[in-house]
C-alpha cells in the first residue's frame, strides 16, 4: 500500500515537471505575441502620439473544434503503474472534444472508460463503466490573431455509467476467537452489482497550449468534484467511480487531473465587434 | 488575468499530490465488528413462574464459567458473570461448544472440568458491509428449527429462551440460560 502511494507521489512529480515545460510553451506563446507588436514602429508611435481611440472594426474570429484524449488514464495510469491482472489493474481512457461557441467561451465535453480492480486490507473488488462530463470553459488568456490558447476556468456536469464487483474480503473480526479472520472469496457479499449510475458536478481549471504552430495542444487541468447523487449498490459502496475517481466514506467531494493531447481544427470564421463582442451580420457587410 | 497563469501550476501540482497521496480512511476502533452471541443468565426458579424476565430480575452468575468450542484448542474463562459472548464460527453453520460450570483452568485450558454441557449452535450467515476502512462484518441468523441441541442428557442449564434470531450487534441479548 505505502509502496503504491509512493509510486504515485513520485509520479506526480515527474508529471509536474511536464507541466513547467508546457508553461515554457505558452510563456514563448505570449513573448511571440508581444513581438509582433512591438516590432510594428508605426503602431507603436502612433499609440503614443495620438490619442487614444478605442478600435471599433469588426475583428475575424476563427472557430475550431479540439478532438483529443487523456494521456494521463491511458498512459500513465494504465502503463506505468505495476498491476498483476488478478489483484491490481488497471485501463483507462477519456476522450475530451471542446469548440468555441463564442469568444473565450467554450463549449467542452469528455468521454471515458475505466476498469479498476483494486485490493485493500479489506476488500478486494473491480469498477468498471463509462462517464460522460458536459460542461463549459472560460478563456482568461487574451490570444493573439488565430492562436487558440487556453487559461481556463469551466464548470462541468458529469455521469456515470458503471458496475462494481467485490472479488473477495476478510470479515472484520477483532479478537477472532476462530484463528484468522476469514477470507471470503466465494459467496455472500461477493460478487457484481450492476447499473449503478453516479451523479456529480466539477469545477475545471487550466490550459491549454499549442506546440509550435502546428495545431496540437497539450493541455493539463484538475478538477474538483461535487456529489449530487450517488445511490450506492447493494451491500458495498461506490468506493470508486469512474470520472469521479475515489470516493471517501462520508465525504461529497473529488479530485481529479488529466493531461490532455489534442488536435485542432478550423471550423468556421465570424466576425465580431471587439467593443461588444456582437456578432457582424454577414449581410450588412 | 494574466495573474492567474502563476497559481496555475502550483495548484494543478497541489491537486496530483492531493490525489495520489490521500490517507486511506481509517477504521475506528468504536466500529462494531462480527457480533457474538449474548448469553444471560437467570435462576432456574424463574422458568416456570409466569413471570417475564425484565430488567429488574436478578441474574444469576456462574462460577467458574469456561466456554470452549470442540475444535478450538483454547477457551475463554470467567472466575464468576452473570452474561458471556459466544463467538460463533463464520465458516461453518454449526458451532459447538462445552459450557463448563465450576471449572479448574490454568491459563487457557482446562485443567479439571466440572459440570459440562455441550451445546450445538447452528444458524446462517450474512455479511454486512460497514464502510470502506472496515471492510465487511459477519451477521448470525439463528435457525428456525433447534437453533441450540444440547448433547448430553445431564444438564446444569435447565432452559433455554430464545430473545432474538437475529445477531448483528453485541448490545442485544440473545439469549437465557436458566440454571
Amino acid at each position: 500500500m505505502t509502496r503504491k502511494l509512493l509510486l504515485l507521489c513520485i509520479i506526480s512529480l515527474f508529471i509536474s515537471s511536464f507541466a513547467f515545460a508546457q508553461v515554457d510553451v505558452l510563456n514563448k506563446v505570449i513573448s511571440k505575441s508581444n513581438t509582433i507588436t512591438t516590432n510594428n514602429q508605426a503602431k507603436k508611435e502612433s499609440r503614443d502620439t495620438l490619442p487614444k481611440v478605442k478600435d471599433t472594426l469588426p475583428k475575424e474570429h476563427t472557430f475550431k473544434i479540439r478532438f483529443g484524449g487523456d494521456l494521463f488514464k491511458s498512459v500513465v495510469l494504465s502503463e506505468f503503474i505495476p498491476k498483476d491482472s488478478v489483484n491490481i489493474n488497471y485501463r483507462g481512457s477519456e476522450w475530451v472534444m471542446d469548440i468555441a461557441v463564442y469568444p473565450k467561451w467554450y463549449f467542452a465535453i469528455e468521454f471515458g472508460d475505466e476498469d479498476k480492480t483494486q485490493v485493500s486490507e479489506q476488500h478486494h473488488f473491480r469498477t468498471k463503466g463509462t462517464y460522460t462530463k458536459i460542461g463549459v470553459d472560460w478563456n482568461s488568456h487574451q490570444n493573439a490573431k488565430g492562436m487558440d490558447n487556453m487559461v481556463y476556468i469551466g464548470f462541468r456536469y458529469g455521469f456515470s455509467q458503471h458496475s462494481q464487483e467485490v472479488l473477495s474480503y476478510q470479515l472484520f473480526n477483532r479478537n477472532s476467537y476462530w484463528g484468522v479472520p476469514l477470507e471470503v472469496k466465494d459467496g455472500l457479499a461477493t460478487g457484481i452489482r450492476e447499473n449503478l449510475s453516479t451523479k456529480w458536478v466539477e469545477g475545471v481549471f487550466g490550459f491549454k497550449a499549442e506546440l509550435y504552430n502546428s495545431n496540437i495542444y497539450v493541455g493539463m487541468g484538475a478538477q474538483l468534484k461535487f456529489l449530487i447523487d450517488n445511490p450506492q449498490p447493494d451491500n458495498f459502496a461506490n468506493l470508486y467511480v469512474p470520472g469521479f475517481n475515489k470516493i471517501l466514506d462520508e465525504i461529497a467531494f473529488g479530485v481529479g487531473i488529466n493531461y490532455t493531447l489534442s488536435y485542432s481544427i478550423p471550423i468556421y470564421k465570424t466576425k465580431f465587434y471587439p467593443s461588444n463582442n456582437k456578432r457582424v451580420d454577414p449581410e450588412q457587410e | 488575468m494574466s495573474f492567474l497563469k502563476y497559481i496555475f501550476l502550483p495548484v494543478i501540482c497541489y491537486f496530483i499530490i492531493l490525489e495520489a497521496c490521500q490517507p486511506d480512511d481509517i477504521c475506528g476502533y468504536d466500529i462494531p465488528d462480527t457480533p457474538h452471541v449474548i448469553i444471560t443468565f437467570y435462576d432456574s426458579l424463574y422458568i416456570h413462574k409466569d413471570s417475564v424476565i425484565t430488567d429488574t430480575t436478578p441474574k444469576k452468575r456462574v462460577s467458574n464459567f469456561f466456554l470452549k468450542a470442540l475444535s478450538v484448542k483454547n477457551g475463554i474463562f470467567y472466575s464468576g458473570t452473570d452474561s458471556i459472548l459466544v463467538p460463533l464460527n463464520p465458516e461453518d453453520k454449526t458451532s459447538k461448544f462445552l459450557f463448563v460450570k465450576n471449572a479448574q483452568v490454568q491459563g487457557d485450558s482446562i485443567i479439571k472440568g466440572g459440570d459440562i454441557d455441550t451445546l450445538t449452535f447452528s444458524y446462517t450467515r450474512k455479511d454486512a458491509y460497514i464502510s470502506r476502512a472496515c471492510g465487511y462484518k459477519a451477521t448470525f441468523i439463528l435457525n428456525e428449527e433447534n437453533p441450540i441441541i444440547f448433547n448430553d442428557s445431564v444438564k446444569w442449564i435447565y432452559q433455554i429462551d430464545k430473545l432474538t434470531d437475529t445477531i448483528t450487534n453485541d448490545t442485544q441479548t440473545t439469549l437465557i440460560m436458566y440454571h
